[in-house]
């Protein structure tokens, strides 16, 4: 059975493994493309395998309307969306699509 | 004439809606796989079906084989013969080849080249009257554009694909060819850095003083569809003339 722990090691496992990175540097609070160096297209793919492992679809727009609008309430701009776009964000995302949590 | 059921990946916009839009009267059945664009692909089914096509959508990820598998299982379903298979669907980030990365390059691998294989494997048992594929590909697999090295190998990938499965799949009654675009404009234009200076160095380059459109690649299609029949394993080039400067 899937727990919010189990998820999160799979997580970090996922990013892991396509970033080429030590699972031990992955951490909740770590931006994906500010401290992991991911690009646009490694977002894709860490989808790509979050939806597979998990087993529903989401596209990226579900998360990039809630930095959009997490920006907004913080009063930043656009440019620093990256620095908001952490691991913590697609796992309670995950959490929230397998009704373990509210996003 | 009888129509015809068709498969096309990347289909919901550009060259891939392009080439669904010149199959009408060709087609009576046309399969469109998609990714992400679900807006386009509805507009792209609805202006189908003003046209008098049965359009199924089949939202399948490529880069994956269980799903391409998902995907053949629905058309299943839905027909017990394709006539038709036209590749569109490609994926890459674009960047110098020697700093593509692992995950990259798989990913631009499989969703241009080794699905391309996969569909042909699978539509073929489907093909029991003959059938036509196509496999569009790009300049980039011919010669050396700036950070287009992973689609260009995948390209290239591609284009061998098509000549290995022409000769084994021509006992089949099947015809296998490719199409080599050159650049595309309008929402097809690659997301490439400096594409405003690409697109001009292309032009003075260019005979035809012209970049391609959609329109072009999918009248190709159509000629290599319903007019080639003598034509096995070949990529011609589109490209208004710029290979040859």
């Amino acid at each position: 059975m899937l727990t919010p722990t189990l998820i999160e090691s799979k997580l970090r496992t996922i990013i892991a493994r396509s970033l080429q990175i030590p699972e031990k540097t992955v951490h909740l609070n770590s931006t994906l493309m500010l401290d992991l160096e991911a690009e646009s297209i490694d977002i894709l793919d860490i989808r790509f395998i979050i939806e597979q492992t998990f087993g529903f679809k989401f596209h990226i727009n579900e998360i990039t309307n809630a930095l959009t609008q997490a920006a907004a309430e913080h009063a930043l701009t656009m440019d620093d969306i990256p620095k908001l776009f952490t691991v913590q964000i697609l796992y309670d995302h995950i959490l929230f699509r397998l009704n373990l949590k509210n996003d | 004439m009888v129509l015809k059921s068709a498969l096309i990946t990347g289909g919901s916009r550009g060259i891939g809606k392009a080439i669904a839009l010149s199959l009408v009267g060709i087609t009576d059945t046309l399969f469109i796989n998609y990714l992400e664009q679900d807006t386009a692909a509805t507009e792209t089914l609805a202006e189908l079906e003003l046209k008098g096509v049965k359009v199924y959508l089949l939202k399948f990820n490529l880069a994956f084989s269980s799903e391409i598998q998902l995907m053949f299982d629905k058309i299943n379903e839905y027909t017990e013969q394709l006539d038709i298979f036209v590749h569109c669907a490609a994926l890459t980030t674009f960047k110098p080849l020697h700093k593509i990365k692992p995950n990259q390059w798989d990913l631009t691998m499989n969703i241009t080249a080794k699905a391309f294989l996969q569909c042909v494997q699978l539509s073929t048992p489907l093909m029991r009257a003959g059938g036509k594929i196509v496999a569009i590909s790009s300049t980039g697999s011919q010669r050396f554009n700036a950070n287009y090295g992973a689609l260009g190998v995948a390209k290239s990938t591609l284009e061998a694909i098509v000549r290995y499965l022409a000769v084994e799949l021509a006992e089949k009654n099947i015809q296998i060819n490719g199409v080599i675009s050159g650049l595309i404009m309008g929402e097809t234009l690659p997301p490439f850095p400096e594409i405003e200076k690409i697109v001009e160095l292309t032009l003075h380059r260019t005979p035809a003083r012209r970049l391609g459109t959609p329109q072009d690649v999918a009248k190709a299609v159509l000629f290599l569809l319903t007019q080639a029949d003598w034509m096995y394993g070949q990529n011609i080039i589109l490209d208004g003339g710029y290979c040859l400067t």
